[in-house]
């Protein structure tokens, strides 16, 4: 838990969603819930120590190894 | 959904800056770690994937125009498992934004802003991108036909001025060790190469659509002869030592020094760089927005950017602690990665789409 | 609705008015002009700095006024120093000594004391090129002794003594080594390298102690990054040649049957190095084209005459073959290639060089030398005789 960062983002989330639920009135409903999911979703990984955290960057490099292994001799 | 049109002159010069900045930066060495002194031959056999990725791109474009990726890979193989590899090419493009920003932020921390967090650096050019991206691809053509000269020039004069300090010599021998030095050396530029993918994004919007391939090869040719350009005169003022550098051309625009008052010109040349930094960060961003909106199936990919942009933040950090992390993964993940979305698996689609065309018509004449 | 959100926008960029976190003013940095880096008896190095005081300049008056001969306006410079296990431990306890940030952008000089270079460079190159602001176009010596005395010292003629290292090195007196080239020779093939080596000019009687300036007297030999020998000033002279570095020379050489010298200059030439392979015999063939002019003729030759040109030139050619097979026995003698031969062979020979990759000190060492010098004498300044010398007494066969 960083609640630095999760902090900043929050606010960052919640000046966003000011800018731009105006903006999009006219929008179908499922426009606005992909953009609520997908601040959500920033929102709840800014949450956790990321750098540290294993995530699919670690995991492509995982299924990627052999490749990693001809790069390296 | 995106209602601008493009040149195809401007897509040329977006395509530039998205292969070249970063390219121009840290590639060299990597290129001289295995290439040698033959680092130069490189970006030739790289640019044979450039080459064959633009016309992958055009040939696909042409059997569905009016249409991304996203959507008509669905038309080909299906509608889950196109679903799935939109998936996965929108995830591709977003992780790389992400890494494509934390390279050019661990560049400017590790040189300039040593004491500046990483995070303001990555927030303030993600929000400067968010702003270009929202404005649609008309203002991103706009921007990238105005910033890409203001790139190029001072990349050449910084050239010109190392004429002096150049060492002709090191270019020998030229294929001391076989031709495989080189290929292999070209596999890390052959990933950068790759992300000529992404003219599959704008190709759509281009208003003279058939101007489109010739564009794209005039682009990857613009690339390859700078790459060369570049790796010579890295070669040349550094010699051995230009595998030991993370920033050659970093070290070598230091060595400028033109009748004992006209040096220390690295930071205005840099400061330029950055310019064409957003430009590839911009039109990856603008590849990801769009991409997700299109597989969302969403009337608009304005509302998406900003939540995007989060995520892009987010993945240059996950599961990267430190610099070395995130050159590691541009030589042992990325090059492979980026050849296999964006140019194997598009080669496999095409072949497909192909055949199912033969043999529609087939079954219709008969 | 839009008025708060302006009102958040604008108050929400205030923090940022005020610049970035590495916003430095001028007057927060200690401008580094040289550095001396030196290791005392209990191993320790010692981190001696030459930090520009810019007060000097805009109240002195640049420094010149008054008439005096000697830096006796203002001094320019002042030198801290302190000890560390390493240089960046040395630079944080410096760092508490100086109320301003350390800062090496413009540090042109830096001086290794013999010590230490005795002792091995390396760990201490390693921080000079990883930093962000040392330049890798930063001229590298070795001091003999301490280093340190040379920054202390006060030249009469330049501001302060970094600034008379680097416009000696700029004639070309000595050899000019850059950090850039110290690291290529050091990673690269030839494992060894070569830095001009730094005396202190004694100071005249009566003046201060201080006042003696710093002179190129030499070249340091490096065998990986541990110097182990040195070349005199006419050893490196011959180095100079076949560097092809030769610039503002003096040649003064003795033709044969007559009396007297005859000094060339300046000197230009063009020095090809070729490396060869002959019967599994690594032989190294070095041409040269020289030209010169005549500046000083103390023989009674008459050098508008053919015949006693060819004798003056035969000479220049014996005088400059001479030089370089003396300066090229030298470095063989010492097992050192610090003119990076190996370099050369590589880029000929590639296959032939990566089968004796590891024992080329020893193939240099028993390397033969062809030497072939075309030397012309081009002018002869504004008299055509020898000056002070009655028609008669000219020889002008």
């Amino acid at each position: 838990m960083r609640w630095g960062a999760f902090f900043c983002t929050s606010v960052v989330v919640v000046l966003i969603i000011l800018y731009e639920w105006p903006k999009m009135k006219q929008n179908p409903k499922k426009d606005k819930m992909a953009f609520l999911t997908l601040l959500l979703t920033g929102l709840v990984l800014s949450m956790f120590n990321l750098p540290q955290m294993s995530g699919p960057t670690q995991w492509i490099e995982t299924l990627f190894r052999p490749f990693g292994e001809f790069m390296e001799k | 959904m995106e209602k601008g049109k493009i040149s195809s002159l401007q897509m040329a010069f977006m395509m530039y800056p998205t292969i070249v900045a970063t390219a121009i930066i840290g590639v060299p060495s990597i290129t001289a770690k295995y290439a040698k002194t033959d680092l130069w031959l490189s970006p030739i056999f790289a640019a044979l994937i450039g080459y064959l990725t633009v016309y992958i791109a055009y040939k696909l474009h042409q059997l569905y125009p009016q249409q991304t990726v996203i959507q008509f890979t669905e038309k080909i193989i299906g509608r889950i498992p196109g679903k799935i590899f939109g998936f996965l090419l929108i995830f591709f493009y977003i992780q790389n934004t992400g890494l494509i920003l934390r390279g050019y932020a661990e560049f400017i921390v590790g040189s300039f802003l040593v004491r500046t967090p990483i995070s303001v650096i990555m927030a303030s050019m993600v929000l400067l991108c968010a702003f270009i991206v929202r404005g649609g691809i008309e203002v991103l053509g706009r921007a990238a036909e105005l910033f890409v000269p203001v790139f190029i020039f001072p990349i050449f004069i910084l050239i010109l001025l190392l004429i002096p300090d150049l060492e002709f010599k090191n270019i020998f021998p030229v294929l001391a060790d076989g031709v495989m030095p080189p290929i292999k050396g070209a596999i890390v530029p052959g990933g950068w190469f790759s992300e000529f993918f992404l003219i599959i994004f704008l190709l759509p919007f281009l208003a003279d659509m058939k101007k489109g391939m010739k564009s794209g090869m005039k682009s990857v040719f613009a690339v390859m002869m700078t790459l060369i350009v570049v790796n010579l005169t890295v070669l040349f003022v550094l010699g051995s030592t230009t595998s030991t550098k993370l920033y050659p051309l970093m070290n070598a625009s230091r060595y400028i020094s033109l009748a004992d008052f006209f040096e220390h010109v690295e930071s205005a040349a840099m400061a330029v760089w950055i310019v064409g930094a957003f430009v590839k960060i911009s039109v990856f961003y603008y590849a990801s927005a769009l991409g997700t909106a299109q597989w969302l199936n969403l009337s608009d990919y304005r509302p998406v950017v900003w939540p995007i942009g989060i995520l892009i933040v987010i993945f240059s950090l996950w599961s990267l602690p430190s610099s070395v992390d995130v050159s590691r993964n541009d030589i042992n993940v990325f090059p492979l990665q980026s050849i296999l979305m964006q140019t194997i698996i598009p080669l496999l689609l095409l072949l497909i789409a192909i055949v199912r065309k033969r043999n529609r018509k087939g079954t219709e004449t008969s | 609705m839009k008025s708060v959100l302006l009102l958040l926008g604008i108050s929400g960029t205030t923090p940022f008015l005020s610049g970035c976190w590495d916003r430095i003013e001028i007057t927060d940095l200690a401008i580094v002009t040289a550095a001396a880096i030196d290791k005392n008896d209990n191993d320790q190095i010692e981190l001696s700095v030459q930090v520009f005081i810019p007060s000097s300049i805009s109240s002195g008056g640049g420094g010149q006024g008054g008439g005096s001969s000697q830096g006796g306006g203002a001094v320019t410079t002042l030198v801290r120093y302190e000890k560390g296990s390493n240089i960046s431990d040395a630079l944080s306890k410096l760092q508490s000594k100086l109320p301003r940030k350390v800062f090496w952008g413009h540090c042109k000089i830096f001086v290794f004391g013999e010590k230490l270079a005795k002792e091995g460079i390396r760990e201490q190159l390693d921080f000079l090129l990883r930093h962000p602001q040392p330049r890798e176009k930063a001229n590298v010596y070795v001091s003999k002794g301490k280093a340190k005395p040379i920054l202390e010292s006060l030249p009469p003629l330049e501001n302060y003594s970094g600034e008379v290292l680097r416009e000696l090195s700029d004639l070309h007196i000595g050899m000019l080594v850059t950090m850039q080239d110290l690291d290529e020779m050091l990673t690269g093939i030839p494992q060894a390298a070569a830095l001009p080596f730094v005396k202190i000019l004694p100071p005249e009687k009566g003046q201060t102690k201080l006042q003696g300036i710093p002179y190129i007297a030499g070249t340091a030999v490096f065998k990986k990054d541990k110097m182990t020998g040195m070349m005199t000033e006419k050893e490196t002279r011959g180095l100079l040649w076949l560097r092809d570095e030769v610039e503002s020379y003096t040649v003064t050489i003795k033709p044969k049957g007559v009396k007297g010298e005859i000094s060339l200059s300046p000197v230009s030439a063009k020095v090809k190095i070729i490396p060869q392979i002959i019967n599994e015999k690594w032989r190294l063939s070095v041409k040269v084209i020289t030209d010169g002019a005549v500046i000083q003729n103390g023989t009674n030759l008459n050098l508008s005459n053919p015949k006693s040109l060819n004798a003056a030139e035969r000479a220049y050619q014996k005088d400059i073959e001479k030089r370089i097979k003396m300066a090229f026995l030298n470095t063989q003698h010492k097992k050192a290639d610090i003119l990076g031969l190996g370099k050369d062979f590589y880029r000929k020979y590639p296959k032939q060089f990566n089968k004796v990759d590891n024992h080329w000190d020893e193939i240099f060492a028993e390397m033969e030398v062809e030497v072939d010098v075309a030397a012309h004498i081009r002018r002869q300044g504004y008299i055509n005789k020898p000056a002070g010398l009655s028609e008669e007494e000219v020889k002008d066969k």
